[in-house]
């Protein structure tokens, strides 16, 4: 071969290898590049797309891809989703999911993934909401538990003076309070069955009724549970201390009332003090009253969950992303967004957190419970809220309502006992 | 060469039987074989047909059955008879009939969850316009609960879907009007037929391949109308409301029990399909 011929070839092997390895690097960083899918109910909040742009700077090649689903929607997209087998990689949840999604296998338990230094962060209260069967599906994202609120000034004007202290003083507060069309004594969301129970369960504790009896067993009909209903029906049809549209009204539009100044008292979240305040109210949170003989005193401890799906093909990346977002300043950055209690030991000290109303529910984190881990718990607590709706449209008696409900779910569950 | 005719005939008509055979062949037959099942969060697990006779006892299921008829004859009624009406006014080419047909063709073009939304917010008892425009000229001294009251909020979600789906019935038969010969009606005038023995002898007679086409879709539309349902009442207050599509949307999607959503859509599809044939029996003529 001449040398100029070899030179040639050189060049033009040279040039191969070049093009092949520029080739095999764009190939590398084509599959370097990895899209996080997180699904996220609710309103675009603000802070998730601090969240997003922080995450992506720190982790180069990745992309973080938001799904919104609205709060009234997100059962059924999730379920559709799980169904097609096309879940986003990380979810937000209402804890109630938990359960079913574990016993569906949909969900990743995150028990591998956590350290010890990661469990202990979380406020065990709020981790036990993702808890199922001794593994955790998922870290608590935002707690937002439900206490009374009462208007301060309707309340004096009532000529009372200080907060109810029992479930009757509650009625017979509304009572007063009640001025319609102007001003409702008392509102609740019966317009949507899960708010029904998310709202009034704390009542429900207070008069002895529960969803299951001591030993686990369906209890929907209990002589305590009939009570309750008869009392809280009784105040929209007797007292009418509710207006005629709490039939259809869900809980959001409650809190909305009571911010145009609507309601005298109801049960909301921490945000209720802003929104009151906002259009220049005075609303405040009050501790639950002592509890009916037989009762429990308990507020009812809402954690919505952060989970990872089985299908994730990003899981360590996906964890990392929960990680992230246990960072305080992160956290926090939620709280303060959405008006919830904390949910990490970290921020749990900051001044933010004991401030008002926030430091009025910390108070109250000893009487925390949470709702039946039923994995059919959708089915029990929509049906819960039909047989009250039927009571408060005259359909039925609070004890016939409740009695048909306890055999429809005895039919209908797969197994009608809490799991052990 | 006949043979090859025939060749290319099956070749022909073969993406459609696929289509047909893939996206309706299949589902149906899957959702006949799914309602034998019962399926639950432990799996499915075969139950013959209990989830069949299991409606037999289900008081939710009467209810729903009976909302669903009462749905399907009140939509039906409402959008041919005023269909037919307006079309009777709107088949005289004036200015004012003109601007009408390009009105409700807006109508008829609102996507129905925008059009439910919308509409909701009319009936809202705290901020609607309607309630705002009777308590102005004082027809009522407070609100009405439009979308409390079970049988308000049956009438509010017929008012709705009546709303969007009516500028179809009256095109269909604005159409239909507009093929029948006027050398009949002016033979008629002629013979001196009254304006009702024409619509009788003449009109109801011509139009009736039209009447037929209308009456079927409308009957699977009404039974099939979701949106205005779900948006409007969510099939409440305490289920009140709730038609057979938006109790099978909830059973499967809502609560995941596939095998009862698809007992019910089978019972759908059975009860659509002898009301469609014997929809067809009553208006087929030779003629069409």
């Amino acid at each position: 071969m001449r040398p100029g011929r070899t030179v040639k070839v050189l060049v033009l092997l040279t040039l191969l290898a070049v093009v092949a390895g520029a080739t095999g690097l764009v190939a590398a960083t084509a599959s370097a590049a990895v899209t996080l899918k997180v699904a996220w109910m609710g309103g675009n909040m603000k802070v998730y797309k601090v969240w997003k742009e922080t995450f992506e700077a720190e982790n180069p090649g990745v992309t973080v891809e938001y799904q919104l689903i609205p709060y009234a929607e997100g059962p059924t997209v999730y379920n559709t989703m799980i169904q097609g087998g096309n879940t986003p990689d990380l979810g937000y949840l209402f804890m109630g999911m938990i359960p079913e999604y574990a016993e569906r296998k949909a969900l990743v338990a995150l028990d591998e993934y956590m350290k010890p230094a990661d469990r202990a962060n979380w406020v065990p209260a709020a981790l036990d909401a993702a808890e199922y069967r001794g593994k955790v599906y998922g870290v608590p994202l935002i707690a937002a538990n439900r206490t009374l609120y009462v208007r301060t000034d309707l309340m004096k004007a009532a000529g009372v003076h200080e907060a109810p202290r029992t479930w009757a003083q509650v009625r017979d507060l509304a009572r007063k309070m009640n001025k319609p069309p102007a001003v409702q004594g008392f509102c609740v969301g019966f317009g949507r069955p899960k708010h029904i129970m998310q709202e009034q369960i704390s009542m429900m504790w207070g008069y002895g009724a529960d969803f299951f009896d001591k030993d686990g067993r369906l209890a929907v009909n209990s002589p305590a549970a009939v009570r309750y209903v008869t009392d809280l029906t009784n105040m929209f049809l007797q007292d009418k201390v509710m207006a005629p549209s709490n039939v259809t009204m869900n809980a959001n539009e409650c809190y909305a009332a009571m911010a145009a100044g609507k309601v005298g008292m109801m049960f909301s979240l921490p945000g209720q003090t802003k929104m009151c305040a906002d259009n220049k109210l005075e609303c405040l949170p009050i501790p639950n009253p002592e509890p009916n003989a037989g009762g429990q005193k308990n507020m009812l401890l809402i954690v919505d969950v952060f989970g990872m799906f089985a299908n994730s093909r990003n899981k360590d990346l996906a964890y990392k992303f929960i990680q992230f977002l246990q960072r305080p300043e992160h956290r926090q950055l939620m709280d303060v967004e959405f008006g919830g209690v904390p949910v990490t030991m970290k921020v749990g000290s900051d001044p933010y957190y004991q401030s008002a109303p926030l430091k009025d529910y910390i108070a109250q984190t000893s009487t925390l419970k949470l709702t039946p881990k039923h994995p059919e718990w959708t089915k029990i607590q929509d049906g819960w809220g039909e047989a009250v709706q039927k009571v408060i449209t005259g359909d039925l008696t609070p004890e016939k309502s409740l009695n048909a409900l306890q055999d429809r779910l005895m039919k209908q569950l797969v197994v009608p006992s809490l799991p052990k | 060469m006949e043979r090859r005719m025939r060749i290319l005939a099956y070749v022909l008509i073969t993406p459609a039987t696929a289509w047909l055979l893939l996206f309706f062949g299949y589902p149906i037959l899957d959702t006949l074989h799914t309602s034998l099942f019962k399926t639950s969060y432990v799996g499915e697990r075969f139950v013959g047909l209990a989830n069949y006779t299991s409606l037999l006892e289900d008081d939710l299921f009467h209810l729903v059955l009976t909302n669903t008829i009462v749905w399907t004859l009140a939509n039906v009624s409402l959008n041919v008879v005023l269909g037919l009406g307006v079309a009777l006014l709107l088949s005289r080419s004036t200015r004012l009939s003109e601007c009408a047909r390009t009105t409700l063709i807006l109508a008829w073009a609102t996507p129905f969850v925008v059009a439910g939304i919308t509409w909701k917010w009319i009936f809202s008892s705290e901020y609607g316009h309607l309630n705002s425009l009777l308590l102005s000229v004082r027809l009522i001294d407070a609100p009405v609960q439009w979308l409390t009251n079970a049988h308000s909020a049956f009438l509010a979600a017929l008012i709705a879907r009546f709303w969007s789906a009516f500028p179809f019935t009256t095109f269909a038969f604005l159409s239909g009007l507009q093929a029948i010969p006027a050398e009949l009606y002016e033979a008629a005038l002629v013979d001196g037929a009254t304006a009702r023995q024409r619509f009788r002898s003449i009109t109801l007679p011509l139009l009736r391949p039209v009447m037929t086409a209308v009456l079927l879709v409308s009957v699977i539309w009404s039974f099939n109308s979701f949106a205005f349902i779900y948006v409007m009442t969510a099939g409440g207050p305490a289920n009140k409301t709730q038609i057979m599509v938006t109790e099978i949307f909830r059973r499967g999607f809502g609560y995941f029990n596939f095998g009862e959503a698809s007992t019910l859509a089978v019972v759908a599809f059975v009860f659509l399909t002898v009301v469609s044939v014997i929809q067809w029996q009553l208006f087929y003529r030779e003629e069409f």
